[in-house]
């Protein structure tokens, strides 16, 4: 299976939300990493078609998506953001529902909702209503859903928004699992949820394509760019004021900066590992100027 | 089909949709049997003798029907004077008892019905003005299954809080994106959707016109279906022809029609808005707004979109006139819509429902499956629901106690005394003619109407009276200018007892009498039938439940509480009527003098009475002896004995605690004489 | 609390949509108001006689003070035609040179309706005022005598508010009576009342932001009484935005303001009326007493608000109510059962059914005239609402947070 984005542009009000984004995914987990507001979530709703694009196309194994027509929804599976579904349905109710909505037959969608609950660890709560889940039950019924037809293409949009550590871990873990044999897309500005896990990260920023590489090789990209840096209550107004600073810590023996920069940023400093973290905060932009 | 019922779970069960539609049959079903009022309450009323004629002259009016009015009327009045006349001369001793029977029982049977007859004689009249179309058929089942041009509010509110939620919990559960990316979730789940809510629609108003046509069928009777519109008088002036059951049918076509379009009205502004308050309060907007907005009835109908179709009735509807008494001409109230206006405007109504529903599929369609748009298609549909809701906008508890209960006798209803006072009609003005009393004591004569502010009210000169209570009666109406000038009577009518310790007034009924134009929306509508008899009573008595009005030959006993009226005595000629607070007495067509028990409502004839006057009082009944040359007879109504007052004839009497005054049918002078008989004298006036 | 009110304000009241129907409604209003003038105003066109031109001229002539040569001239005209027109014999033809409107019956029509018959009830009521009076007073001794306290007070009550009633002049009357007979910008006022407020509660569940608010300072009670307050000015803005577009569009439509200054009492459906006062004041009065009703109503709906997550049930129930108000206060519409019609907080927005005649109510055994307790009624209907709101509000939060 492969997807290609072919220039595709999205303007609202005059400003371009997504400009002239190309990319080719593949089999494998694709981490879609961009600030609140780069264009991801408007990337995925035209992917998924619930948005139009003004221009650009979308192909699947080289075919344009639009001669697929309504076909092409049987490839997807998708969670949207902050998923609430039906207060009032059950959880397995629900699933019933969804595969009429997504046209597999009776007996086969009944049979693989099972399969999923069971997955997904949710057998116990099949009949509980879904208003009455927390928050990553829910998550997880929505990942359910979206896995139910099967798809070639999982599309997911911040599933681990609000999840706490131990869901998260869960979810990671279930995204793993379905990744087998199918591309999977997933929105998301928490690059923990991709570090370990994505095989692709694509980096967004203001509409526009920075990079798409494994996680592995953009921190290889950054190396000798990451700084450890101690400094002292006289000199941190300083440091903040002009270096680009992802994380802080204070102990006995000062402040730790770990600063991001292409030159060593003083003498003392000690050249140290690049991390995903460090990758998108150096590609998206000024980075926390303090 | 599993999406159907899906939708259907939705609807019906997670959005409670069956609780409402029980709710609202429910809430139908108890408006009709609770304010359901027969449109022609006569019929009702002397329903075993309205079907007598009924049945024979049923139909077309023909040349024999015509023939049969003409006979039966002369027949009947014939009938009535020699009836009179046979009972005249067998009180006169010139003919037997049997002989009588043998004549009696003939005109009995002739005039036994005359009370329905009457009632088939107005429709006659009124099918004579235009026979071709006009049938003879009892018209209150049809009249209350058709004859109605008001909006069914509940029906509306369940089409808000049913249609409403089918797209707009989408939005509010944010189910609306997930729906697009899944197969079925775009167009065929938009149009599972609209198919839920239209086999709704329709099955929810086959259902209302069923309830309505089985309520007014076994309530009424719904026969002759086939007969034109126009034998029922609100259809009267139509130039559509079509039968009552045909129009019944079109009429609940039409209206699931009008609903139809109402609902996909509905679901395009929820898919617009995404909203629902926007969507309720606009989509009541359109309906309410010329509904309640347009002062002359057929503009709403003349409007494109649901709100005429709805009401519907109006489709079928002639013009009508009113007099106008300012310019003395004819003003229209309502222009018949032709068929011409009526198909354009079921087109245009079509093709706004039909633009509704491109809209929401095309909302609900997914970009990679959509056809090139056309942009032209959605703006244009949307432009056409636009200008339809700017046009559819643009139009813009009694204290008397059986034991003491002071008789009410006809003849005194202009008078009655009680320890103090004297209440009487003081006519010694024909211009002012006034409720007054005497204090017996002082002999002062005073008002009886104390209210000050009388130049709207108009008192009728006749009261009741028991122990310390004193009941007049009153008619309130208003005054408008411009509009109100094309009704001549408008207003209340309502008894006011009067406590004569105080003068302290209390209303114990009221009825409005034609509606009022001055109102707010005009949720409350009135019977013109109903009025009609209001002003034309000649008296009243009452006890804690009842009002009971003496009308020309009848008495109709009225429900102090609901207002619910029935004729409960019939006779021809009602003018010595007496009550003691349970029984109503009166003269029958054989002068025989009836009593009729208000508790049981059973009938028992006062045996060995034959008069034309009588006058009751506690324990006695005074009476013109029609067998004895009316001559003044008193009987104990505990034993039933009698005992002759004077030896002259009379040709009537008054009487008080010690006297009996009299007028001598010989010599035409008043005379006074002790109520057992003694001290006969002439009274010098 | 001003910023606070401020903030309320453009969370629910400063939206485009609520503009727009605002405006659209006045609009519409104004069409309406149009018919009423086409359709009941002898002046107008479509009464079929064009009296316009020929009233105004005729009005210089009889309008003002009402004095005895007047009503003489007057009747000099209209005597000779009602005699020639009493036996419906008189010629029909419609170019007469020797009449104003070209025919003898619409000269008769003409001035019996518009001049004799109006002029003929303005110079007896003070004859009728003087009766009501005497009437009155006759009845302090009569009430006296009988040791009738209430009643004695009443009649003092009436004979003190009639005593010196006269309509010195004879005016154009025709745009105030149907003004103050003019109902359907409440119509309108209700329904925009209506949607806007159903949302003042729900939208904050809606977005979840009751649960936030409560964690504020300010964000329990005083938010609460700060969205009560700003709907209450809400109401009143919206009210009288709608009240001066009747005003002046009926002032400019009817093309007059005479009368303004003449009491309330030269309407003939207010010849009874308990007030005094003139016309131009009444309008005053009518309009501020309509506010507080459609006030009141607002709070209703507010209420019924509070009870649920999003506007659809608030929205069927509080339409659903209202229509049960409107029944309740047509059925009693003209009732002398004044205590059942005053209940209803509707009474205020119809309260030409307030002011019509002059009735009492008895409160301890003292009359009161029947505003003063409708009023108070509906006083009290909002304070239980507005009471109700807080306190519901409050357990619903208390609740959640369990």
């Amino acid at each position: 299976m492969k997807v290609t984005f072919k220039d595709i542009s999205k303007q609202y009000k005059g400003k371009y939300a997504l400009e002239n984004f190309n990319s080719e995914l593949e089999n494998g987990i694709y981490g879609l990493l961009g600030a609140n507001g780069a264009g991801k979530t408007t990337l995925i709703n035209i992917f998924v078609g619930i948005l139009k694009s003004d221009k650009g196309q979308v192909l699947i194994n080289d075919v344009d998506v639009r001669s697929l027509g309504i076909e092409f929804l049987s490839h997807i599976g998708y969670l949207q953001q902050y998923p609430q579904f039906y207060k009032n349905f059950k959880v397995m109710d629900f699933l019933r529902y969804m595969c009429v909505l997504k046209d597999i037959p009776k007996e086969q969608g009944e049979k693989r909702a099972k399969e999923l609950l069971e997955i997904v660890n949710l057998s116990d709560a099949s009949t509980k209503k879904i208003g009455a889940l927390s928050g990553g039950m829910r998550q997880r019924v929505g990942i359910a859903q979206a896995m139910l037809n099967d798809p070639d293409i999982l599309i997911l949009d911040e599933p681990t928004a609000g999840l706490d550590p131990q869901e998260r871990i869960r979810f990671r873990n279930l995204i793993t699992k379905f990744s087998e044999n199918r591309i999977v897309l997933l929105a998301t500005h928490i690059v923990s949820d991709i570090e370990y896990i994505a095989n692709q990260v694509i980096l967004l920023k203001d509409g526009q394509l920075l990079k798409q590489d494994s996680p592995q090789a953009l921190a290889r990209g950054i190396e000798g760019k990451v700084w450890n840096v101690t400094a002292t209550e006289n000199t941190i107004e300083e440091k903040l004021k002009h270096l680009k600073i992802s994380n802080m810590m204070r102990n006995q023996d000062g402040i730790h900066l770990r600063v991001i920069n292409d030159e060593k940023p003083d003498a003392h400093a000690v050249n140290i590992q690049p991390n995903l973290e460090d990758v998108f905060l150096y590609y998206s932009g000024d980075g926390e100027r303090w | 089909m599993s999406l159907l019922i899906y939708e259907m779970k939705k609807m019906f069960f997670h959005q409670k949709g069956l609780l409402f539609i029980s709710l609202f049959f429910i809430l139908s079903i108890s408006t009709l049997l609770v304010f359901d009022t027969p449109k022609n309450p006569d019929i009702e009323m002397n329903s075993k003798q309205y079907s007598f004629y009924i049945n024979q002259v049923n139909g077309a009016l023909s040349d024999e029907t015509e023939r049969f009015f003409t006979n039966e009327s002369k027949r009947i009045s014939e009938a009535n004077v020699e009836l009179e006349k046979a009972y005249n001369d067998y009180y006169d001793g010139k003919i037997s008892e049997d002989e009588l029977l043998t004549l009696s029982s003939p005109l009995e049977e002739i005039v036994k019905n005359e009370s329905g007859f009457k009632v088939i004689f107005d429709q006659y009249t009124y099918i004579r003005e235009n026979p071709d179309n006009r049938y003879f058929l009892s018209t209150n089942g049809w009249d209350g299954l058709l004859s109605t041009d008001s909006l069914d509010l509940l029906f509306l509110l369940l089409l808000l809080v049913l249609v409403t939620p089918v797209f707009c919990s989408e939005f509010a559960n944010e189910m609306d994106s997930l729906h697009l990316t899944v197969k079925k979730g775009t167009r065929v789940h938009a149009i599972s959707k609209v198919v839920l809510v239209i086999m709704t629609v329709i099955v929810l108003g086959l259902f209302t016109s069923l309830l309505r046509y089985g309520f007014f069928e076994i309530k009424y009777g719904l026969e002759h279906g086939d007969y034109p519109i126009q034998s029922l008088s609100y259809f009267g002036t139509s130039t559509k022809s079509s039968t009552l059951f045909s129009t019944f049918i079109w009429l609940s076509a039409i209206k699931i029609f009008g609903n139809l379009s109402l609902s996909m009205l509905i679901m395009l502004v929820s898919v617009w808005t995404k909203r629902y308050a926007l969507t309720l309060f606009s989509s009541t907007a359109v309906i309410l707004l010329p509904y309640y907005g347009f002062s002359m009835e057929s503009s709403k109908y003349s409007l494109p979109g649901p709100l005429g179709f709805m009401v519907s009735t109006g489709f079928f509807r002639g013009s009508e006139y009113e007099y106008n008494i300012v310019t003395d001409q004819m003003d229209v109230t309502f222009e018949e819509i032709s068929m011409k206006a009526m198909l354009i405007l079921f087109v245009i109504t079509l093709c706004i429902s039909i633009g509704a529903m491109i809209v929401i599929i095309i909302q609900h369609t997914n970009v990679w499956s959509a056809r090139k748009r056309r942009h032209w298609l959605t703006s244009s549909s949307m432009m056409l629901v636009l200008c339809m809701a700017v046009s559819s906008l643009a139009g813009c508890t009694s204290n008397q106690n059986m034991d003491d209960y002071d008789v009410y006798n006809y003849s005194s209803r202009q008078s009655f005394e009680n320890e103090q006072y004297r209440f009487y009609v003081d006519e010694t003005n024909l211009d002012d003619i006034r409720l007054v009393f005497e204090d017996k004591q002082t002999g002062e004569v005073k008002n009886l109407i104390r209210n000050p502010m009388q130049s709207l009210t108009k008192v009728e000169t006749f009261i009741y009276g028991n122990g310390p209570y004193v009941y007049y009666m009153k008619h309130d109406s208003e005054k408008l200018r411009g509009f109100a000038y094309r009704f001549e009577e408008r207003g209340k009518v309502s008894i006011i007892e009067v406590d004569t310790t105080t003068f302290d007034e209390r209303i114990i009924f009221e009825k409005n009498l034609n509606s009022h134009e001055d109102n707010f929306l005009g949720l409350n509508s009135v019977d013109s039938v109903d009025s009609s008899f209001y002003s034309g009573i000649a008296s009243f008595f009452l006890d804690e439940k009842s009002i009971y009005f003496i009308a020309q030959d009848e008495i109709r006993q009225v429900n102090r509480l609901t207002g619910k009226s029935n004729v409960i005595i019939r006779s021809p000629l009602l003018r010595s009527v007496a009550f003691d607070g349970q029984h109503i007495y009166y003269i029958n067509e054989k002068y025989q003098v009836v009593k009729y028990d208000t508790k049981t409502d059973s009938e028992t004839v006062v045996p060995d009475i034959i008069t034309t006057y009588f006058v009751l009082t506690d324990s006695e009944l005074f009476f013109l002896n029609r067998k004895d040359q009316y001559k003044i007879y008193v009987m104990n109504l505990e034993d039933f004995t009698f005992q002759k007052i004077t030896d002259k004839s009379v040709l009537n009497f008054t009487l008080d605690d010690q006297y009996i005054f009299y007028k001598n049918k010989v010599d035409l002078k008043r005379y006074r004489i002790d109520r057992d008989g003694q001290n006969d004298e002439l009274v010098q006036d | 609390m001003v910023k606070l009110l401020l903030f309320e304000c453009r969370k629910h009241f400063l939206k485009k949509s609520i503009v727009t129907v605002i405006l659209l409604f006045s609009v519409l209003n104004v069409v309406k108001i149009y018919s009423v003038y086409d359709q009941t105003s002898l002046l107008s066109k479509s009464t079929g006689s064009d009296w316009n031109d020929l009233y105004w001229e005729m009005y210089e002539e009889f309008g003002g003070t009402i004095t005895k040569e007047k009503i003489d001239k007057l009747m000099s005209i209209y005597g000779p035609l009602d005699k020639q027109t009493a036996d419906k014999t008189a010629s029909t033809a419609i170019d007469n040179p020797n009449t104003y409107t070209g025919n003898v019956y619409n000269d008769t029509y003409f001035f019996r309706w518009n001049f004799v018959n109006p002029m003929e009830y303005a110079y007896m009521y003070r004859s009728y005022a003087n009766d009501v009076v005497t009437a009155a007073k006759e009845n302090l001794t009569f009430f006296e005598s009988l040791g009738n306290q209430y009643e004695y007070k009443k009649n003092a009550a009436i004979a003190d508010r009639y005593i010196g009633r006269v309509i010195s002049d004879f005016s154009y009357t025709e745009m105030y009576e149907n003004y103050i007979h003019y109902d359907f910008s409440a119509f309108l006022v209700i329904l925009i009342c209506m949607y806007v407020l159903i949302n003042v509660f729900v939208s904050e569940k809606e977005t979840e932001m009751d649960v936030l608010l409560l964690t504020t300072k300010a964000g329990g009670t005083k938010t609460v009484i700060a969205k009560i307050m700003t709907s209450a000015i809400f109401v009143c803005i919206v009210c009288f935005w709608f009240w001066l577009i009747d005003f002046a569009a009926f002032s400019t439509i009817f093309g007059s303001l005479e009368a303004t200054s003449s009491p309330l009492y030269v309407i003939e459906n207010f010849a009874n009326s308990s007030i005094g006062i003139s016309l131009g004041e009444y309008v005053v009065l009518s309009d501020l007493l309509k506010t507080a009703g459609i006030l009141v109503l607002s709070l209703v709906f507010l209420l019924i608000s509070t009870l649920f997550k999003n506007a659809l049930f608030p929205f069927i129930i509080s339409l659903f109510t209202t229509f049960g108000f409107i029944y309740m206060q047509e059925l009693y519409m003209g009732s002398g059962h004044i205590l059942l019609k005053i209940l209803n907080p509707f009474a205020l927005v119809v309260n030409r059914e307030l002011f019509r005649k002059t009735e009492f109510v008895s409160l301890f055994g003292y009359p009161v005239i029947s505003y003063v307790p409708a009023f108070l009624f509906a006083a009290a209907w909002g304070t239980l609402c507005i009471l109700s709101i807080v306190i519901l509000i409050r357990k619903n939060t208390v609740n959640r947070k369990g």
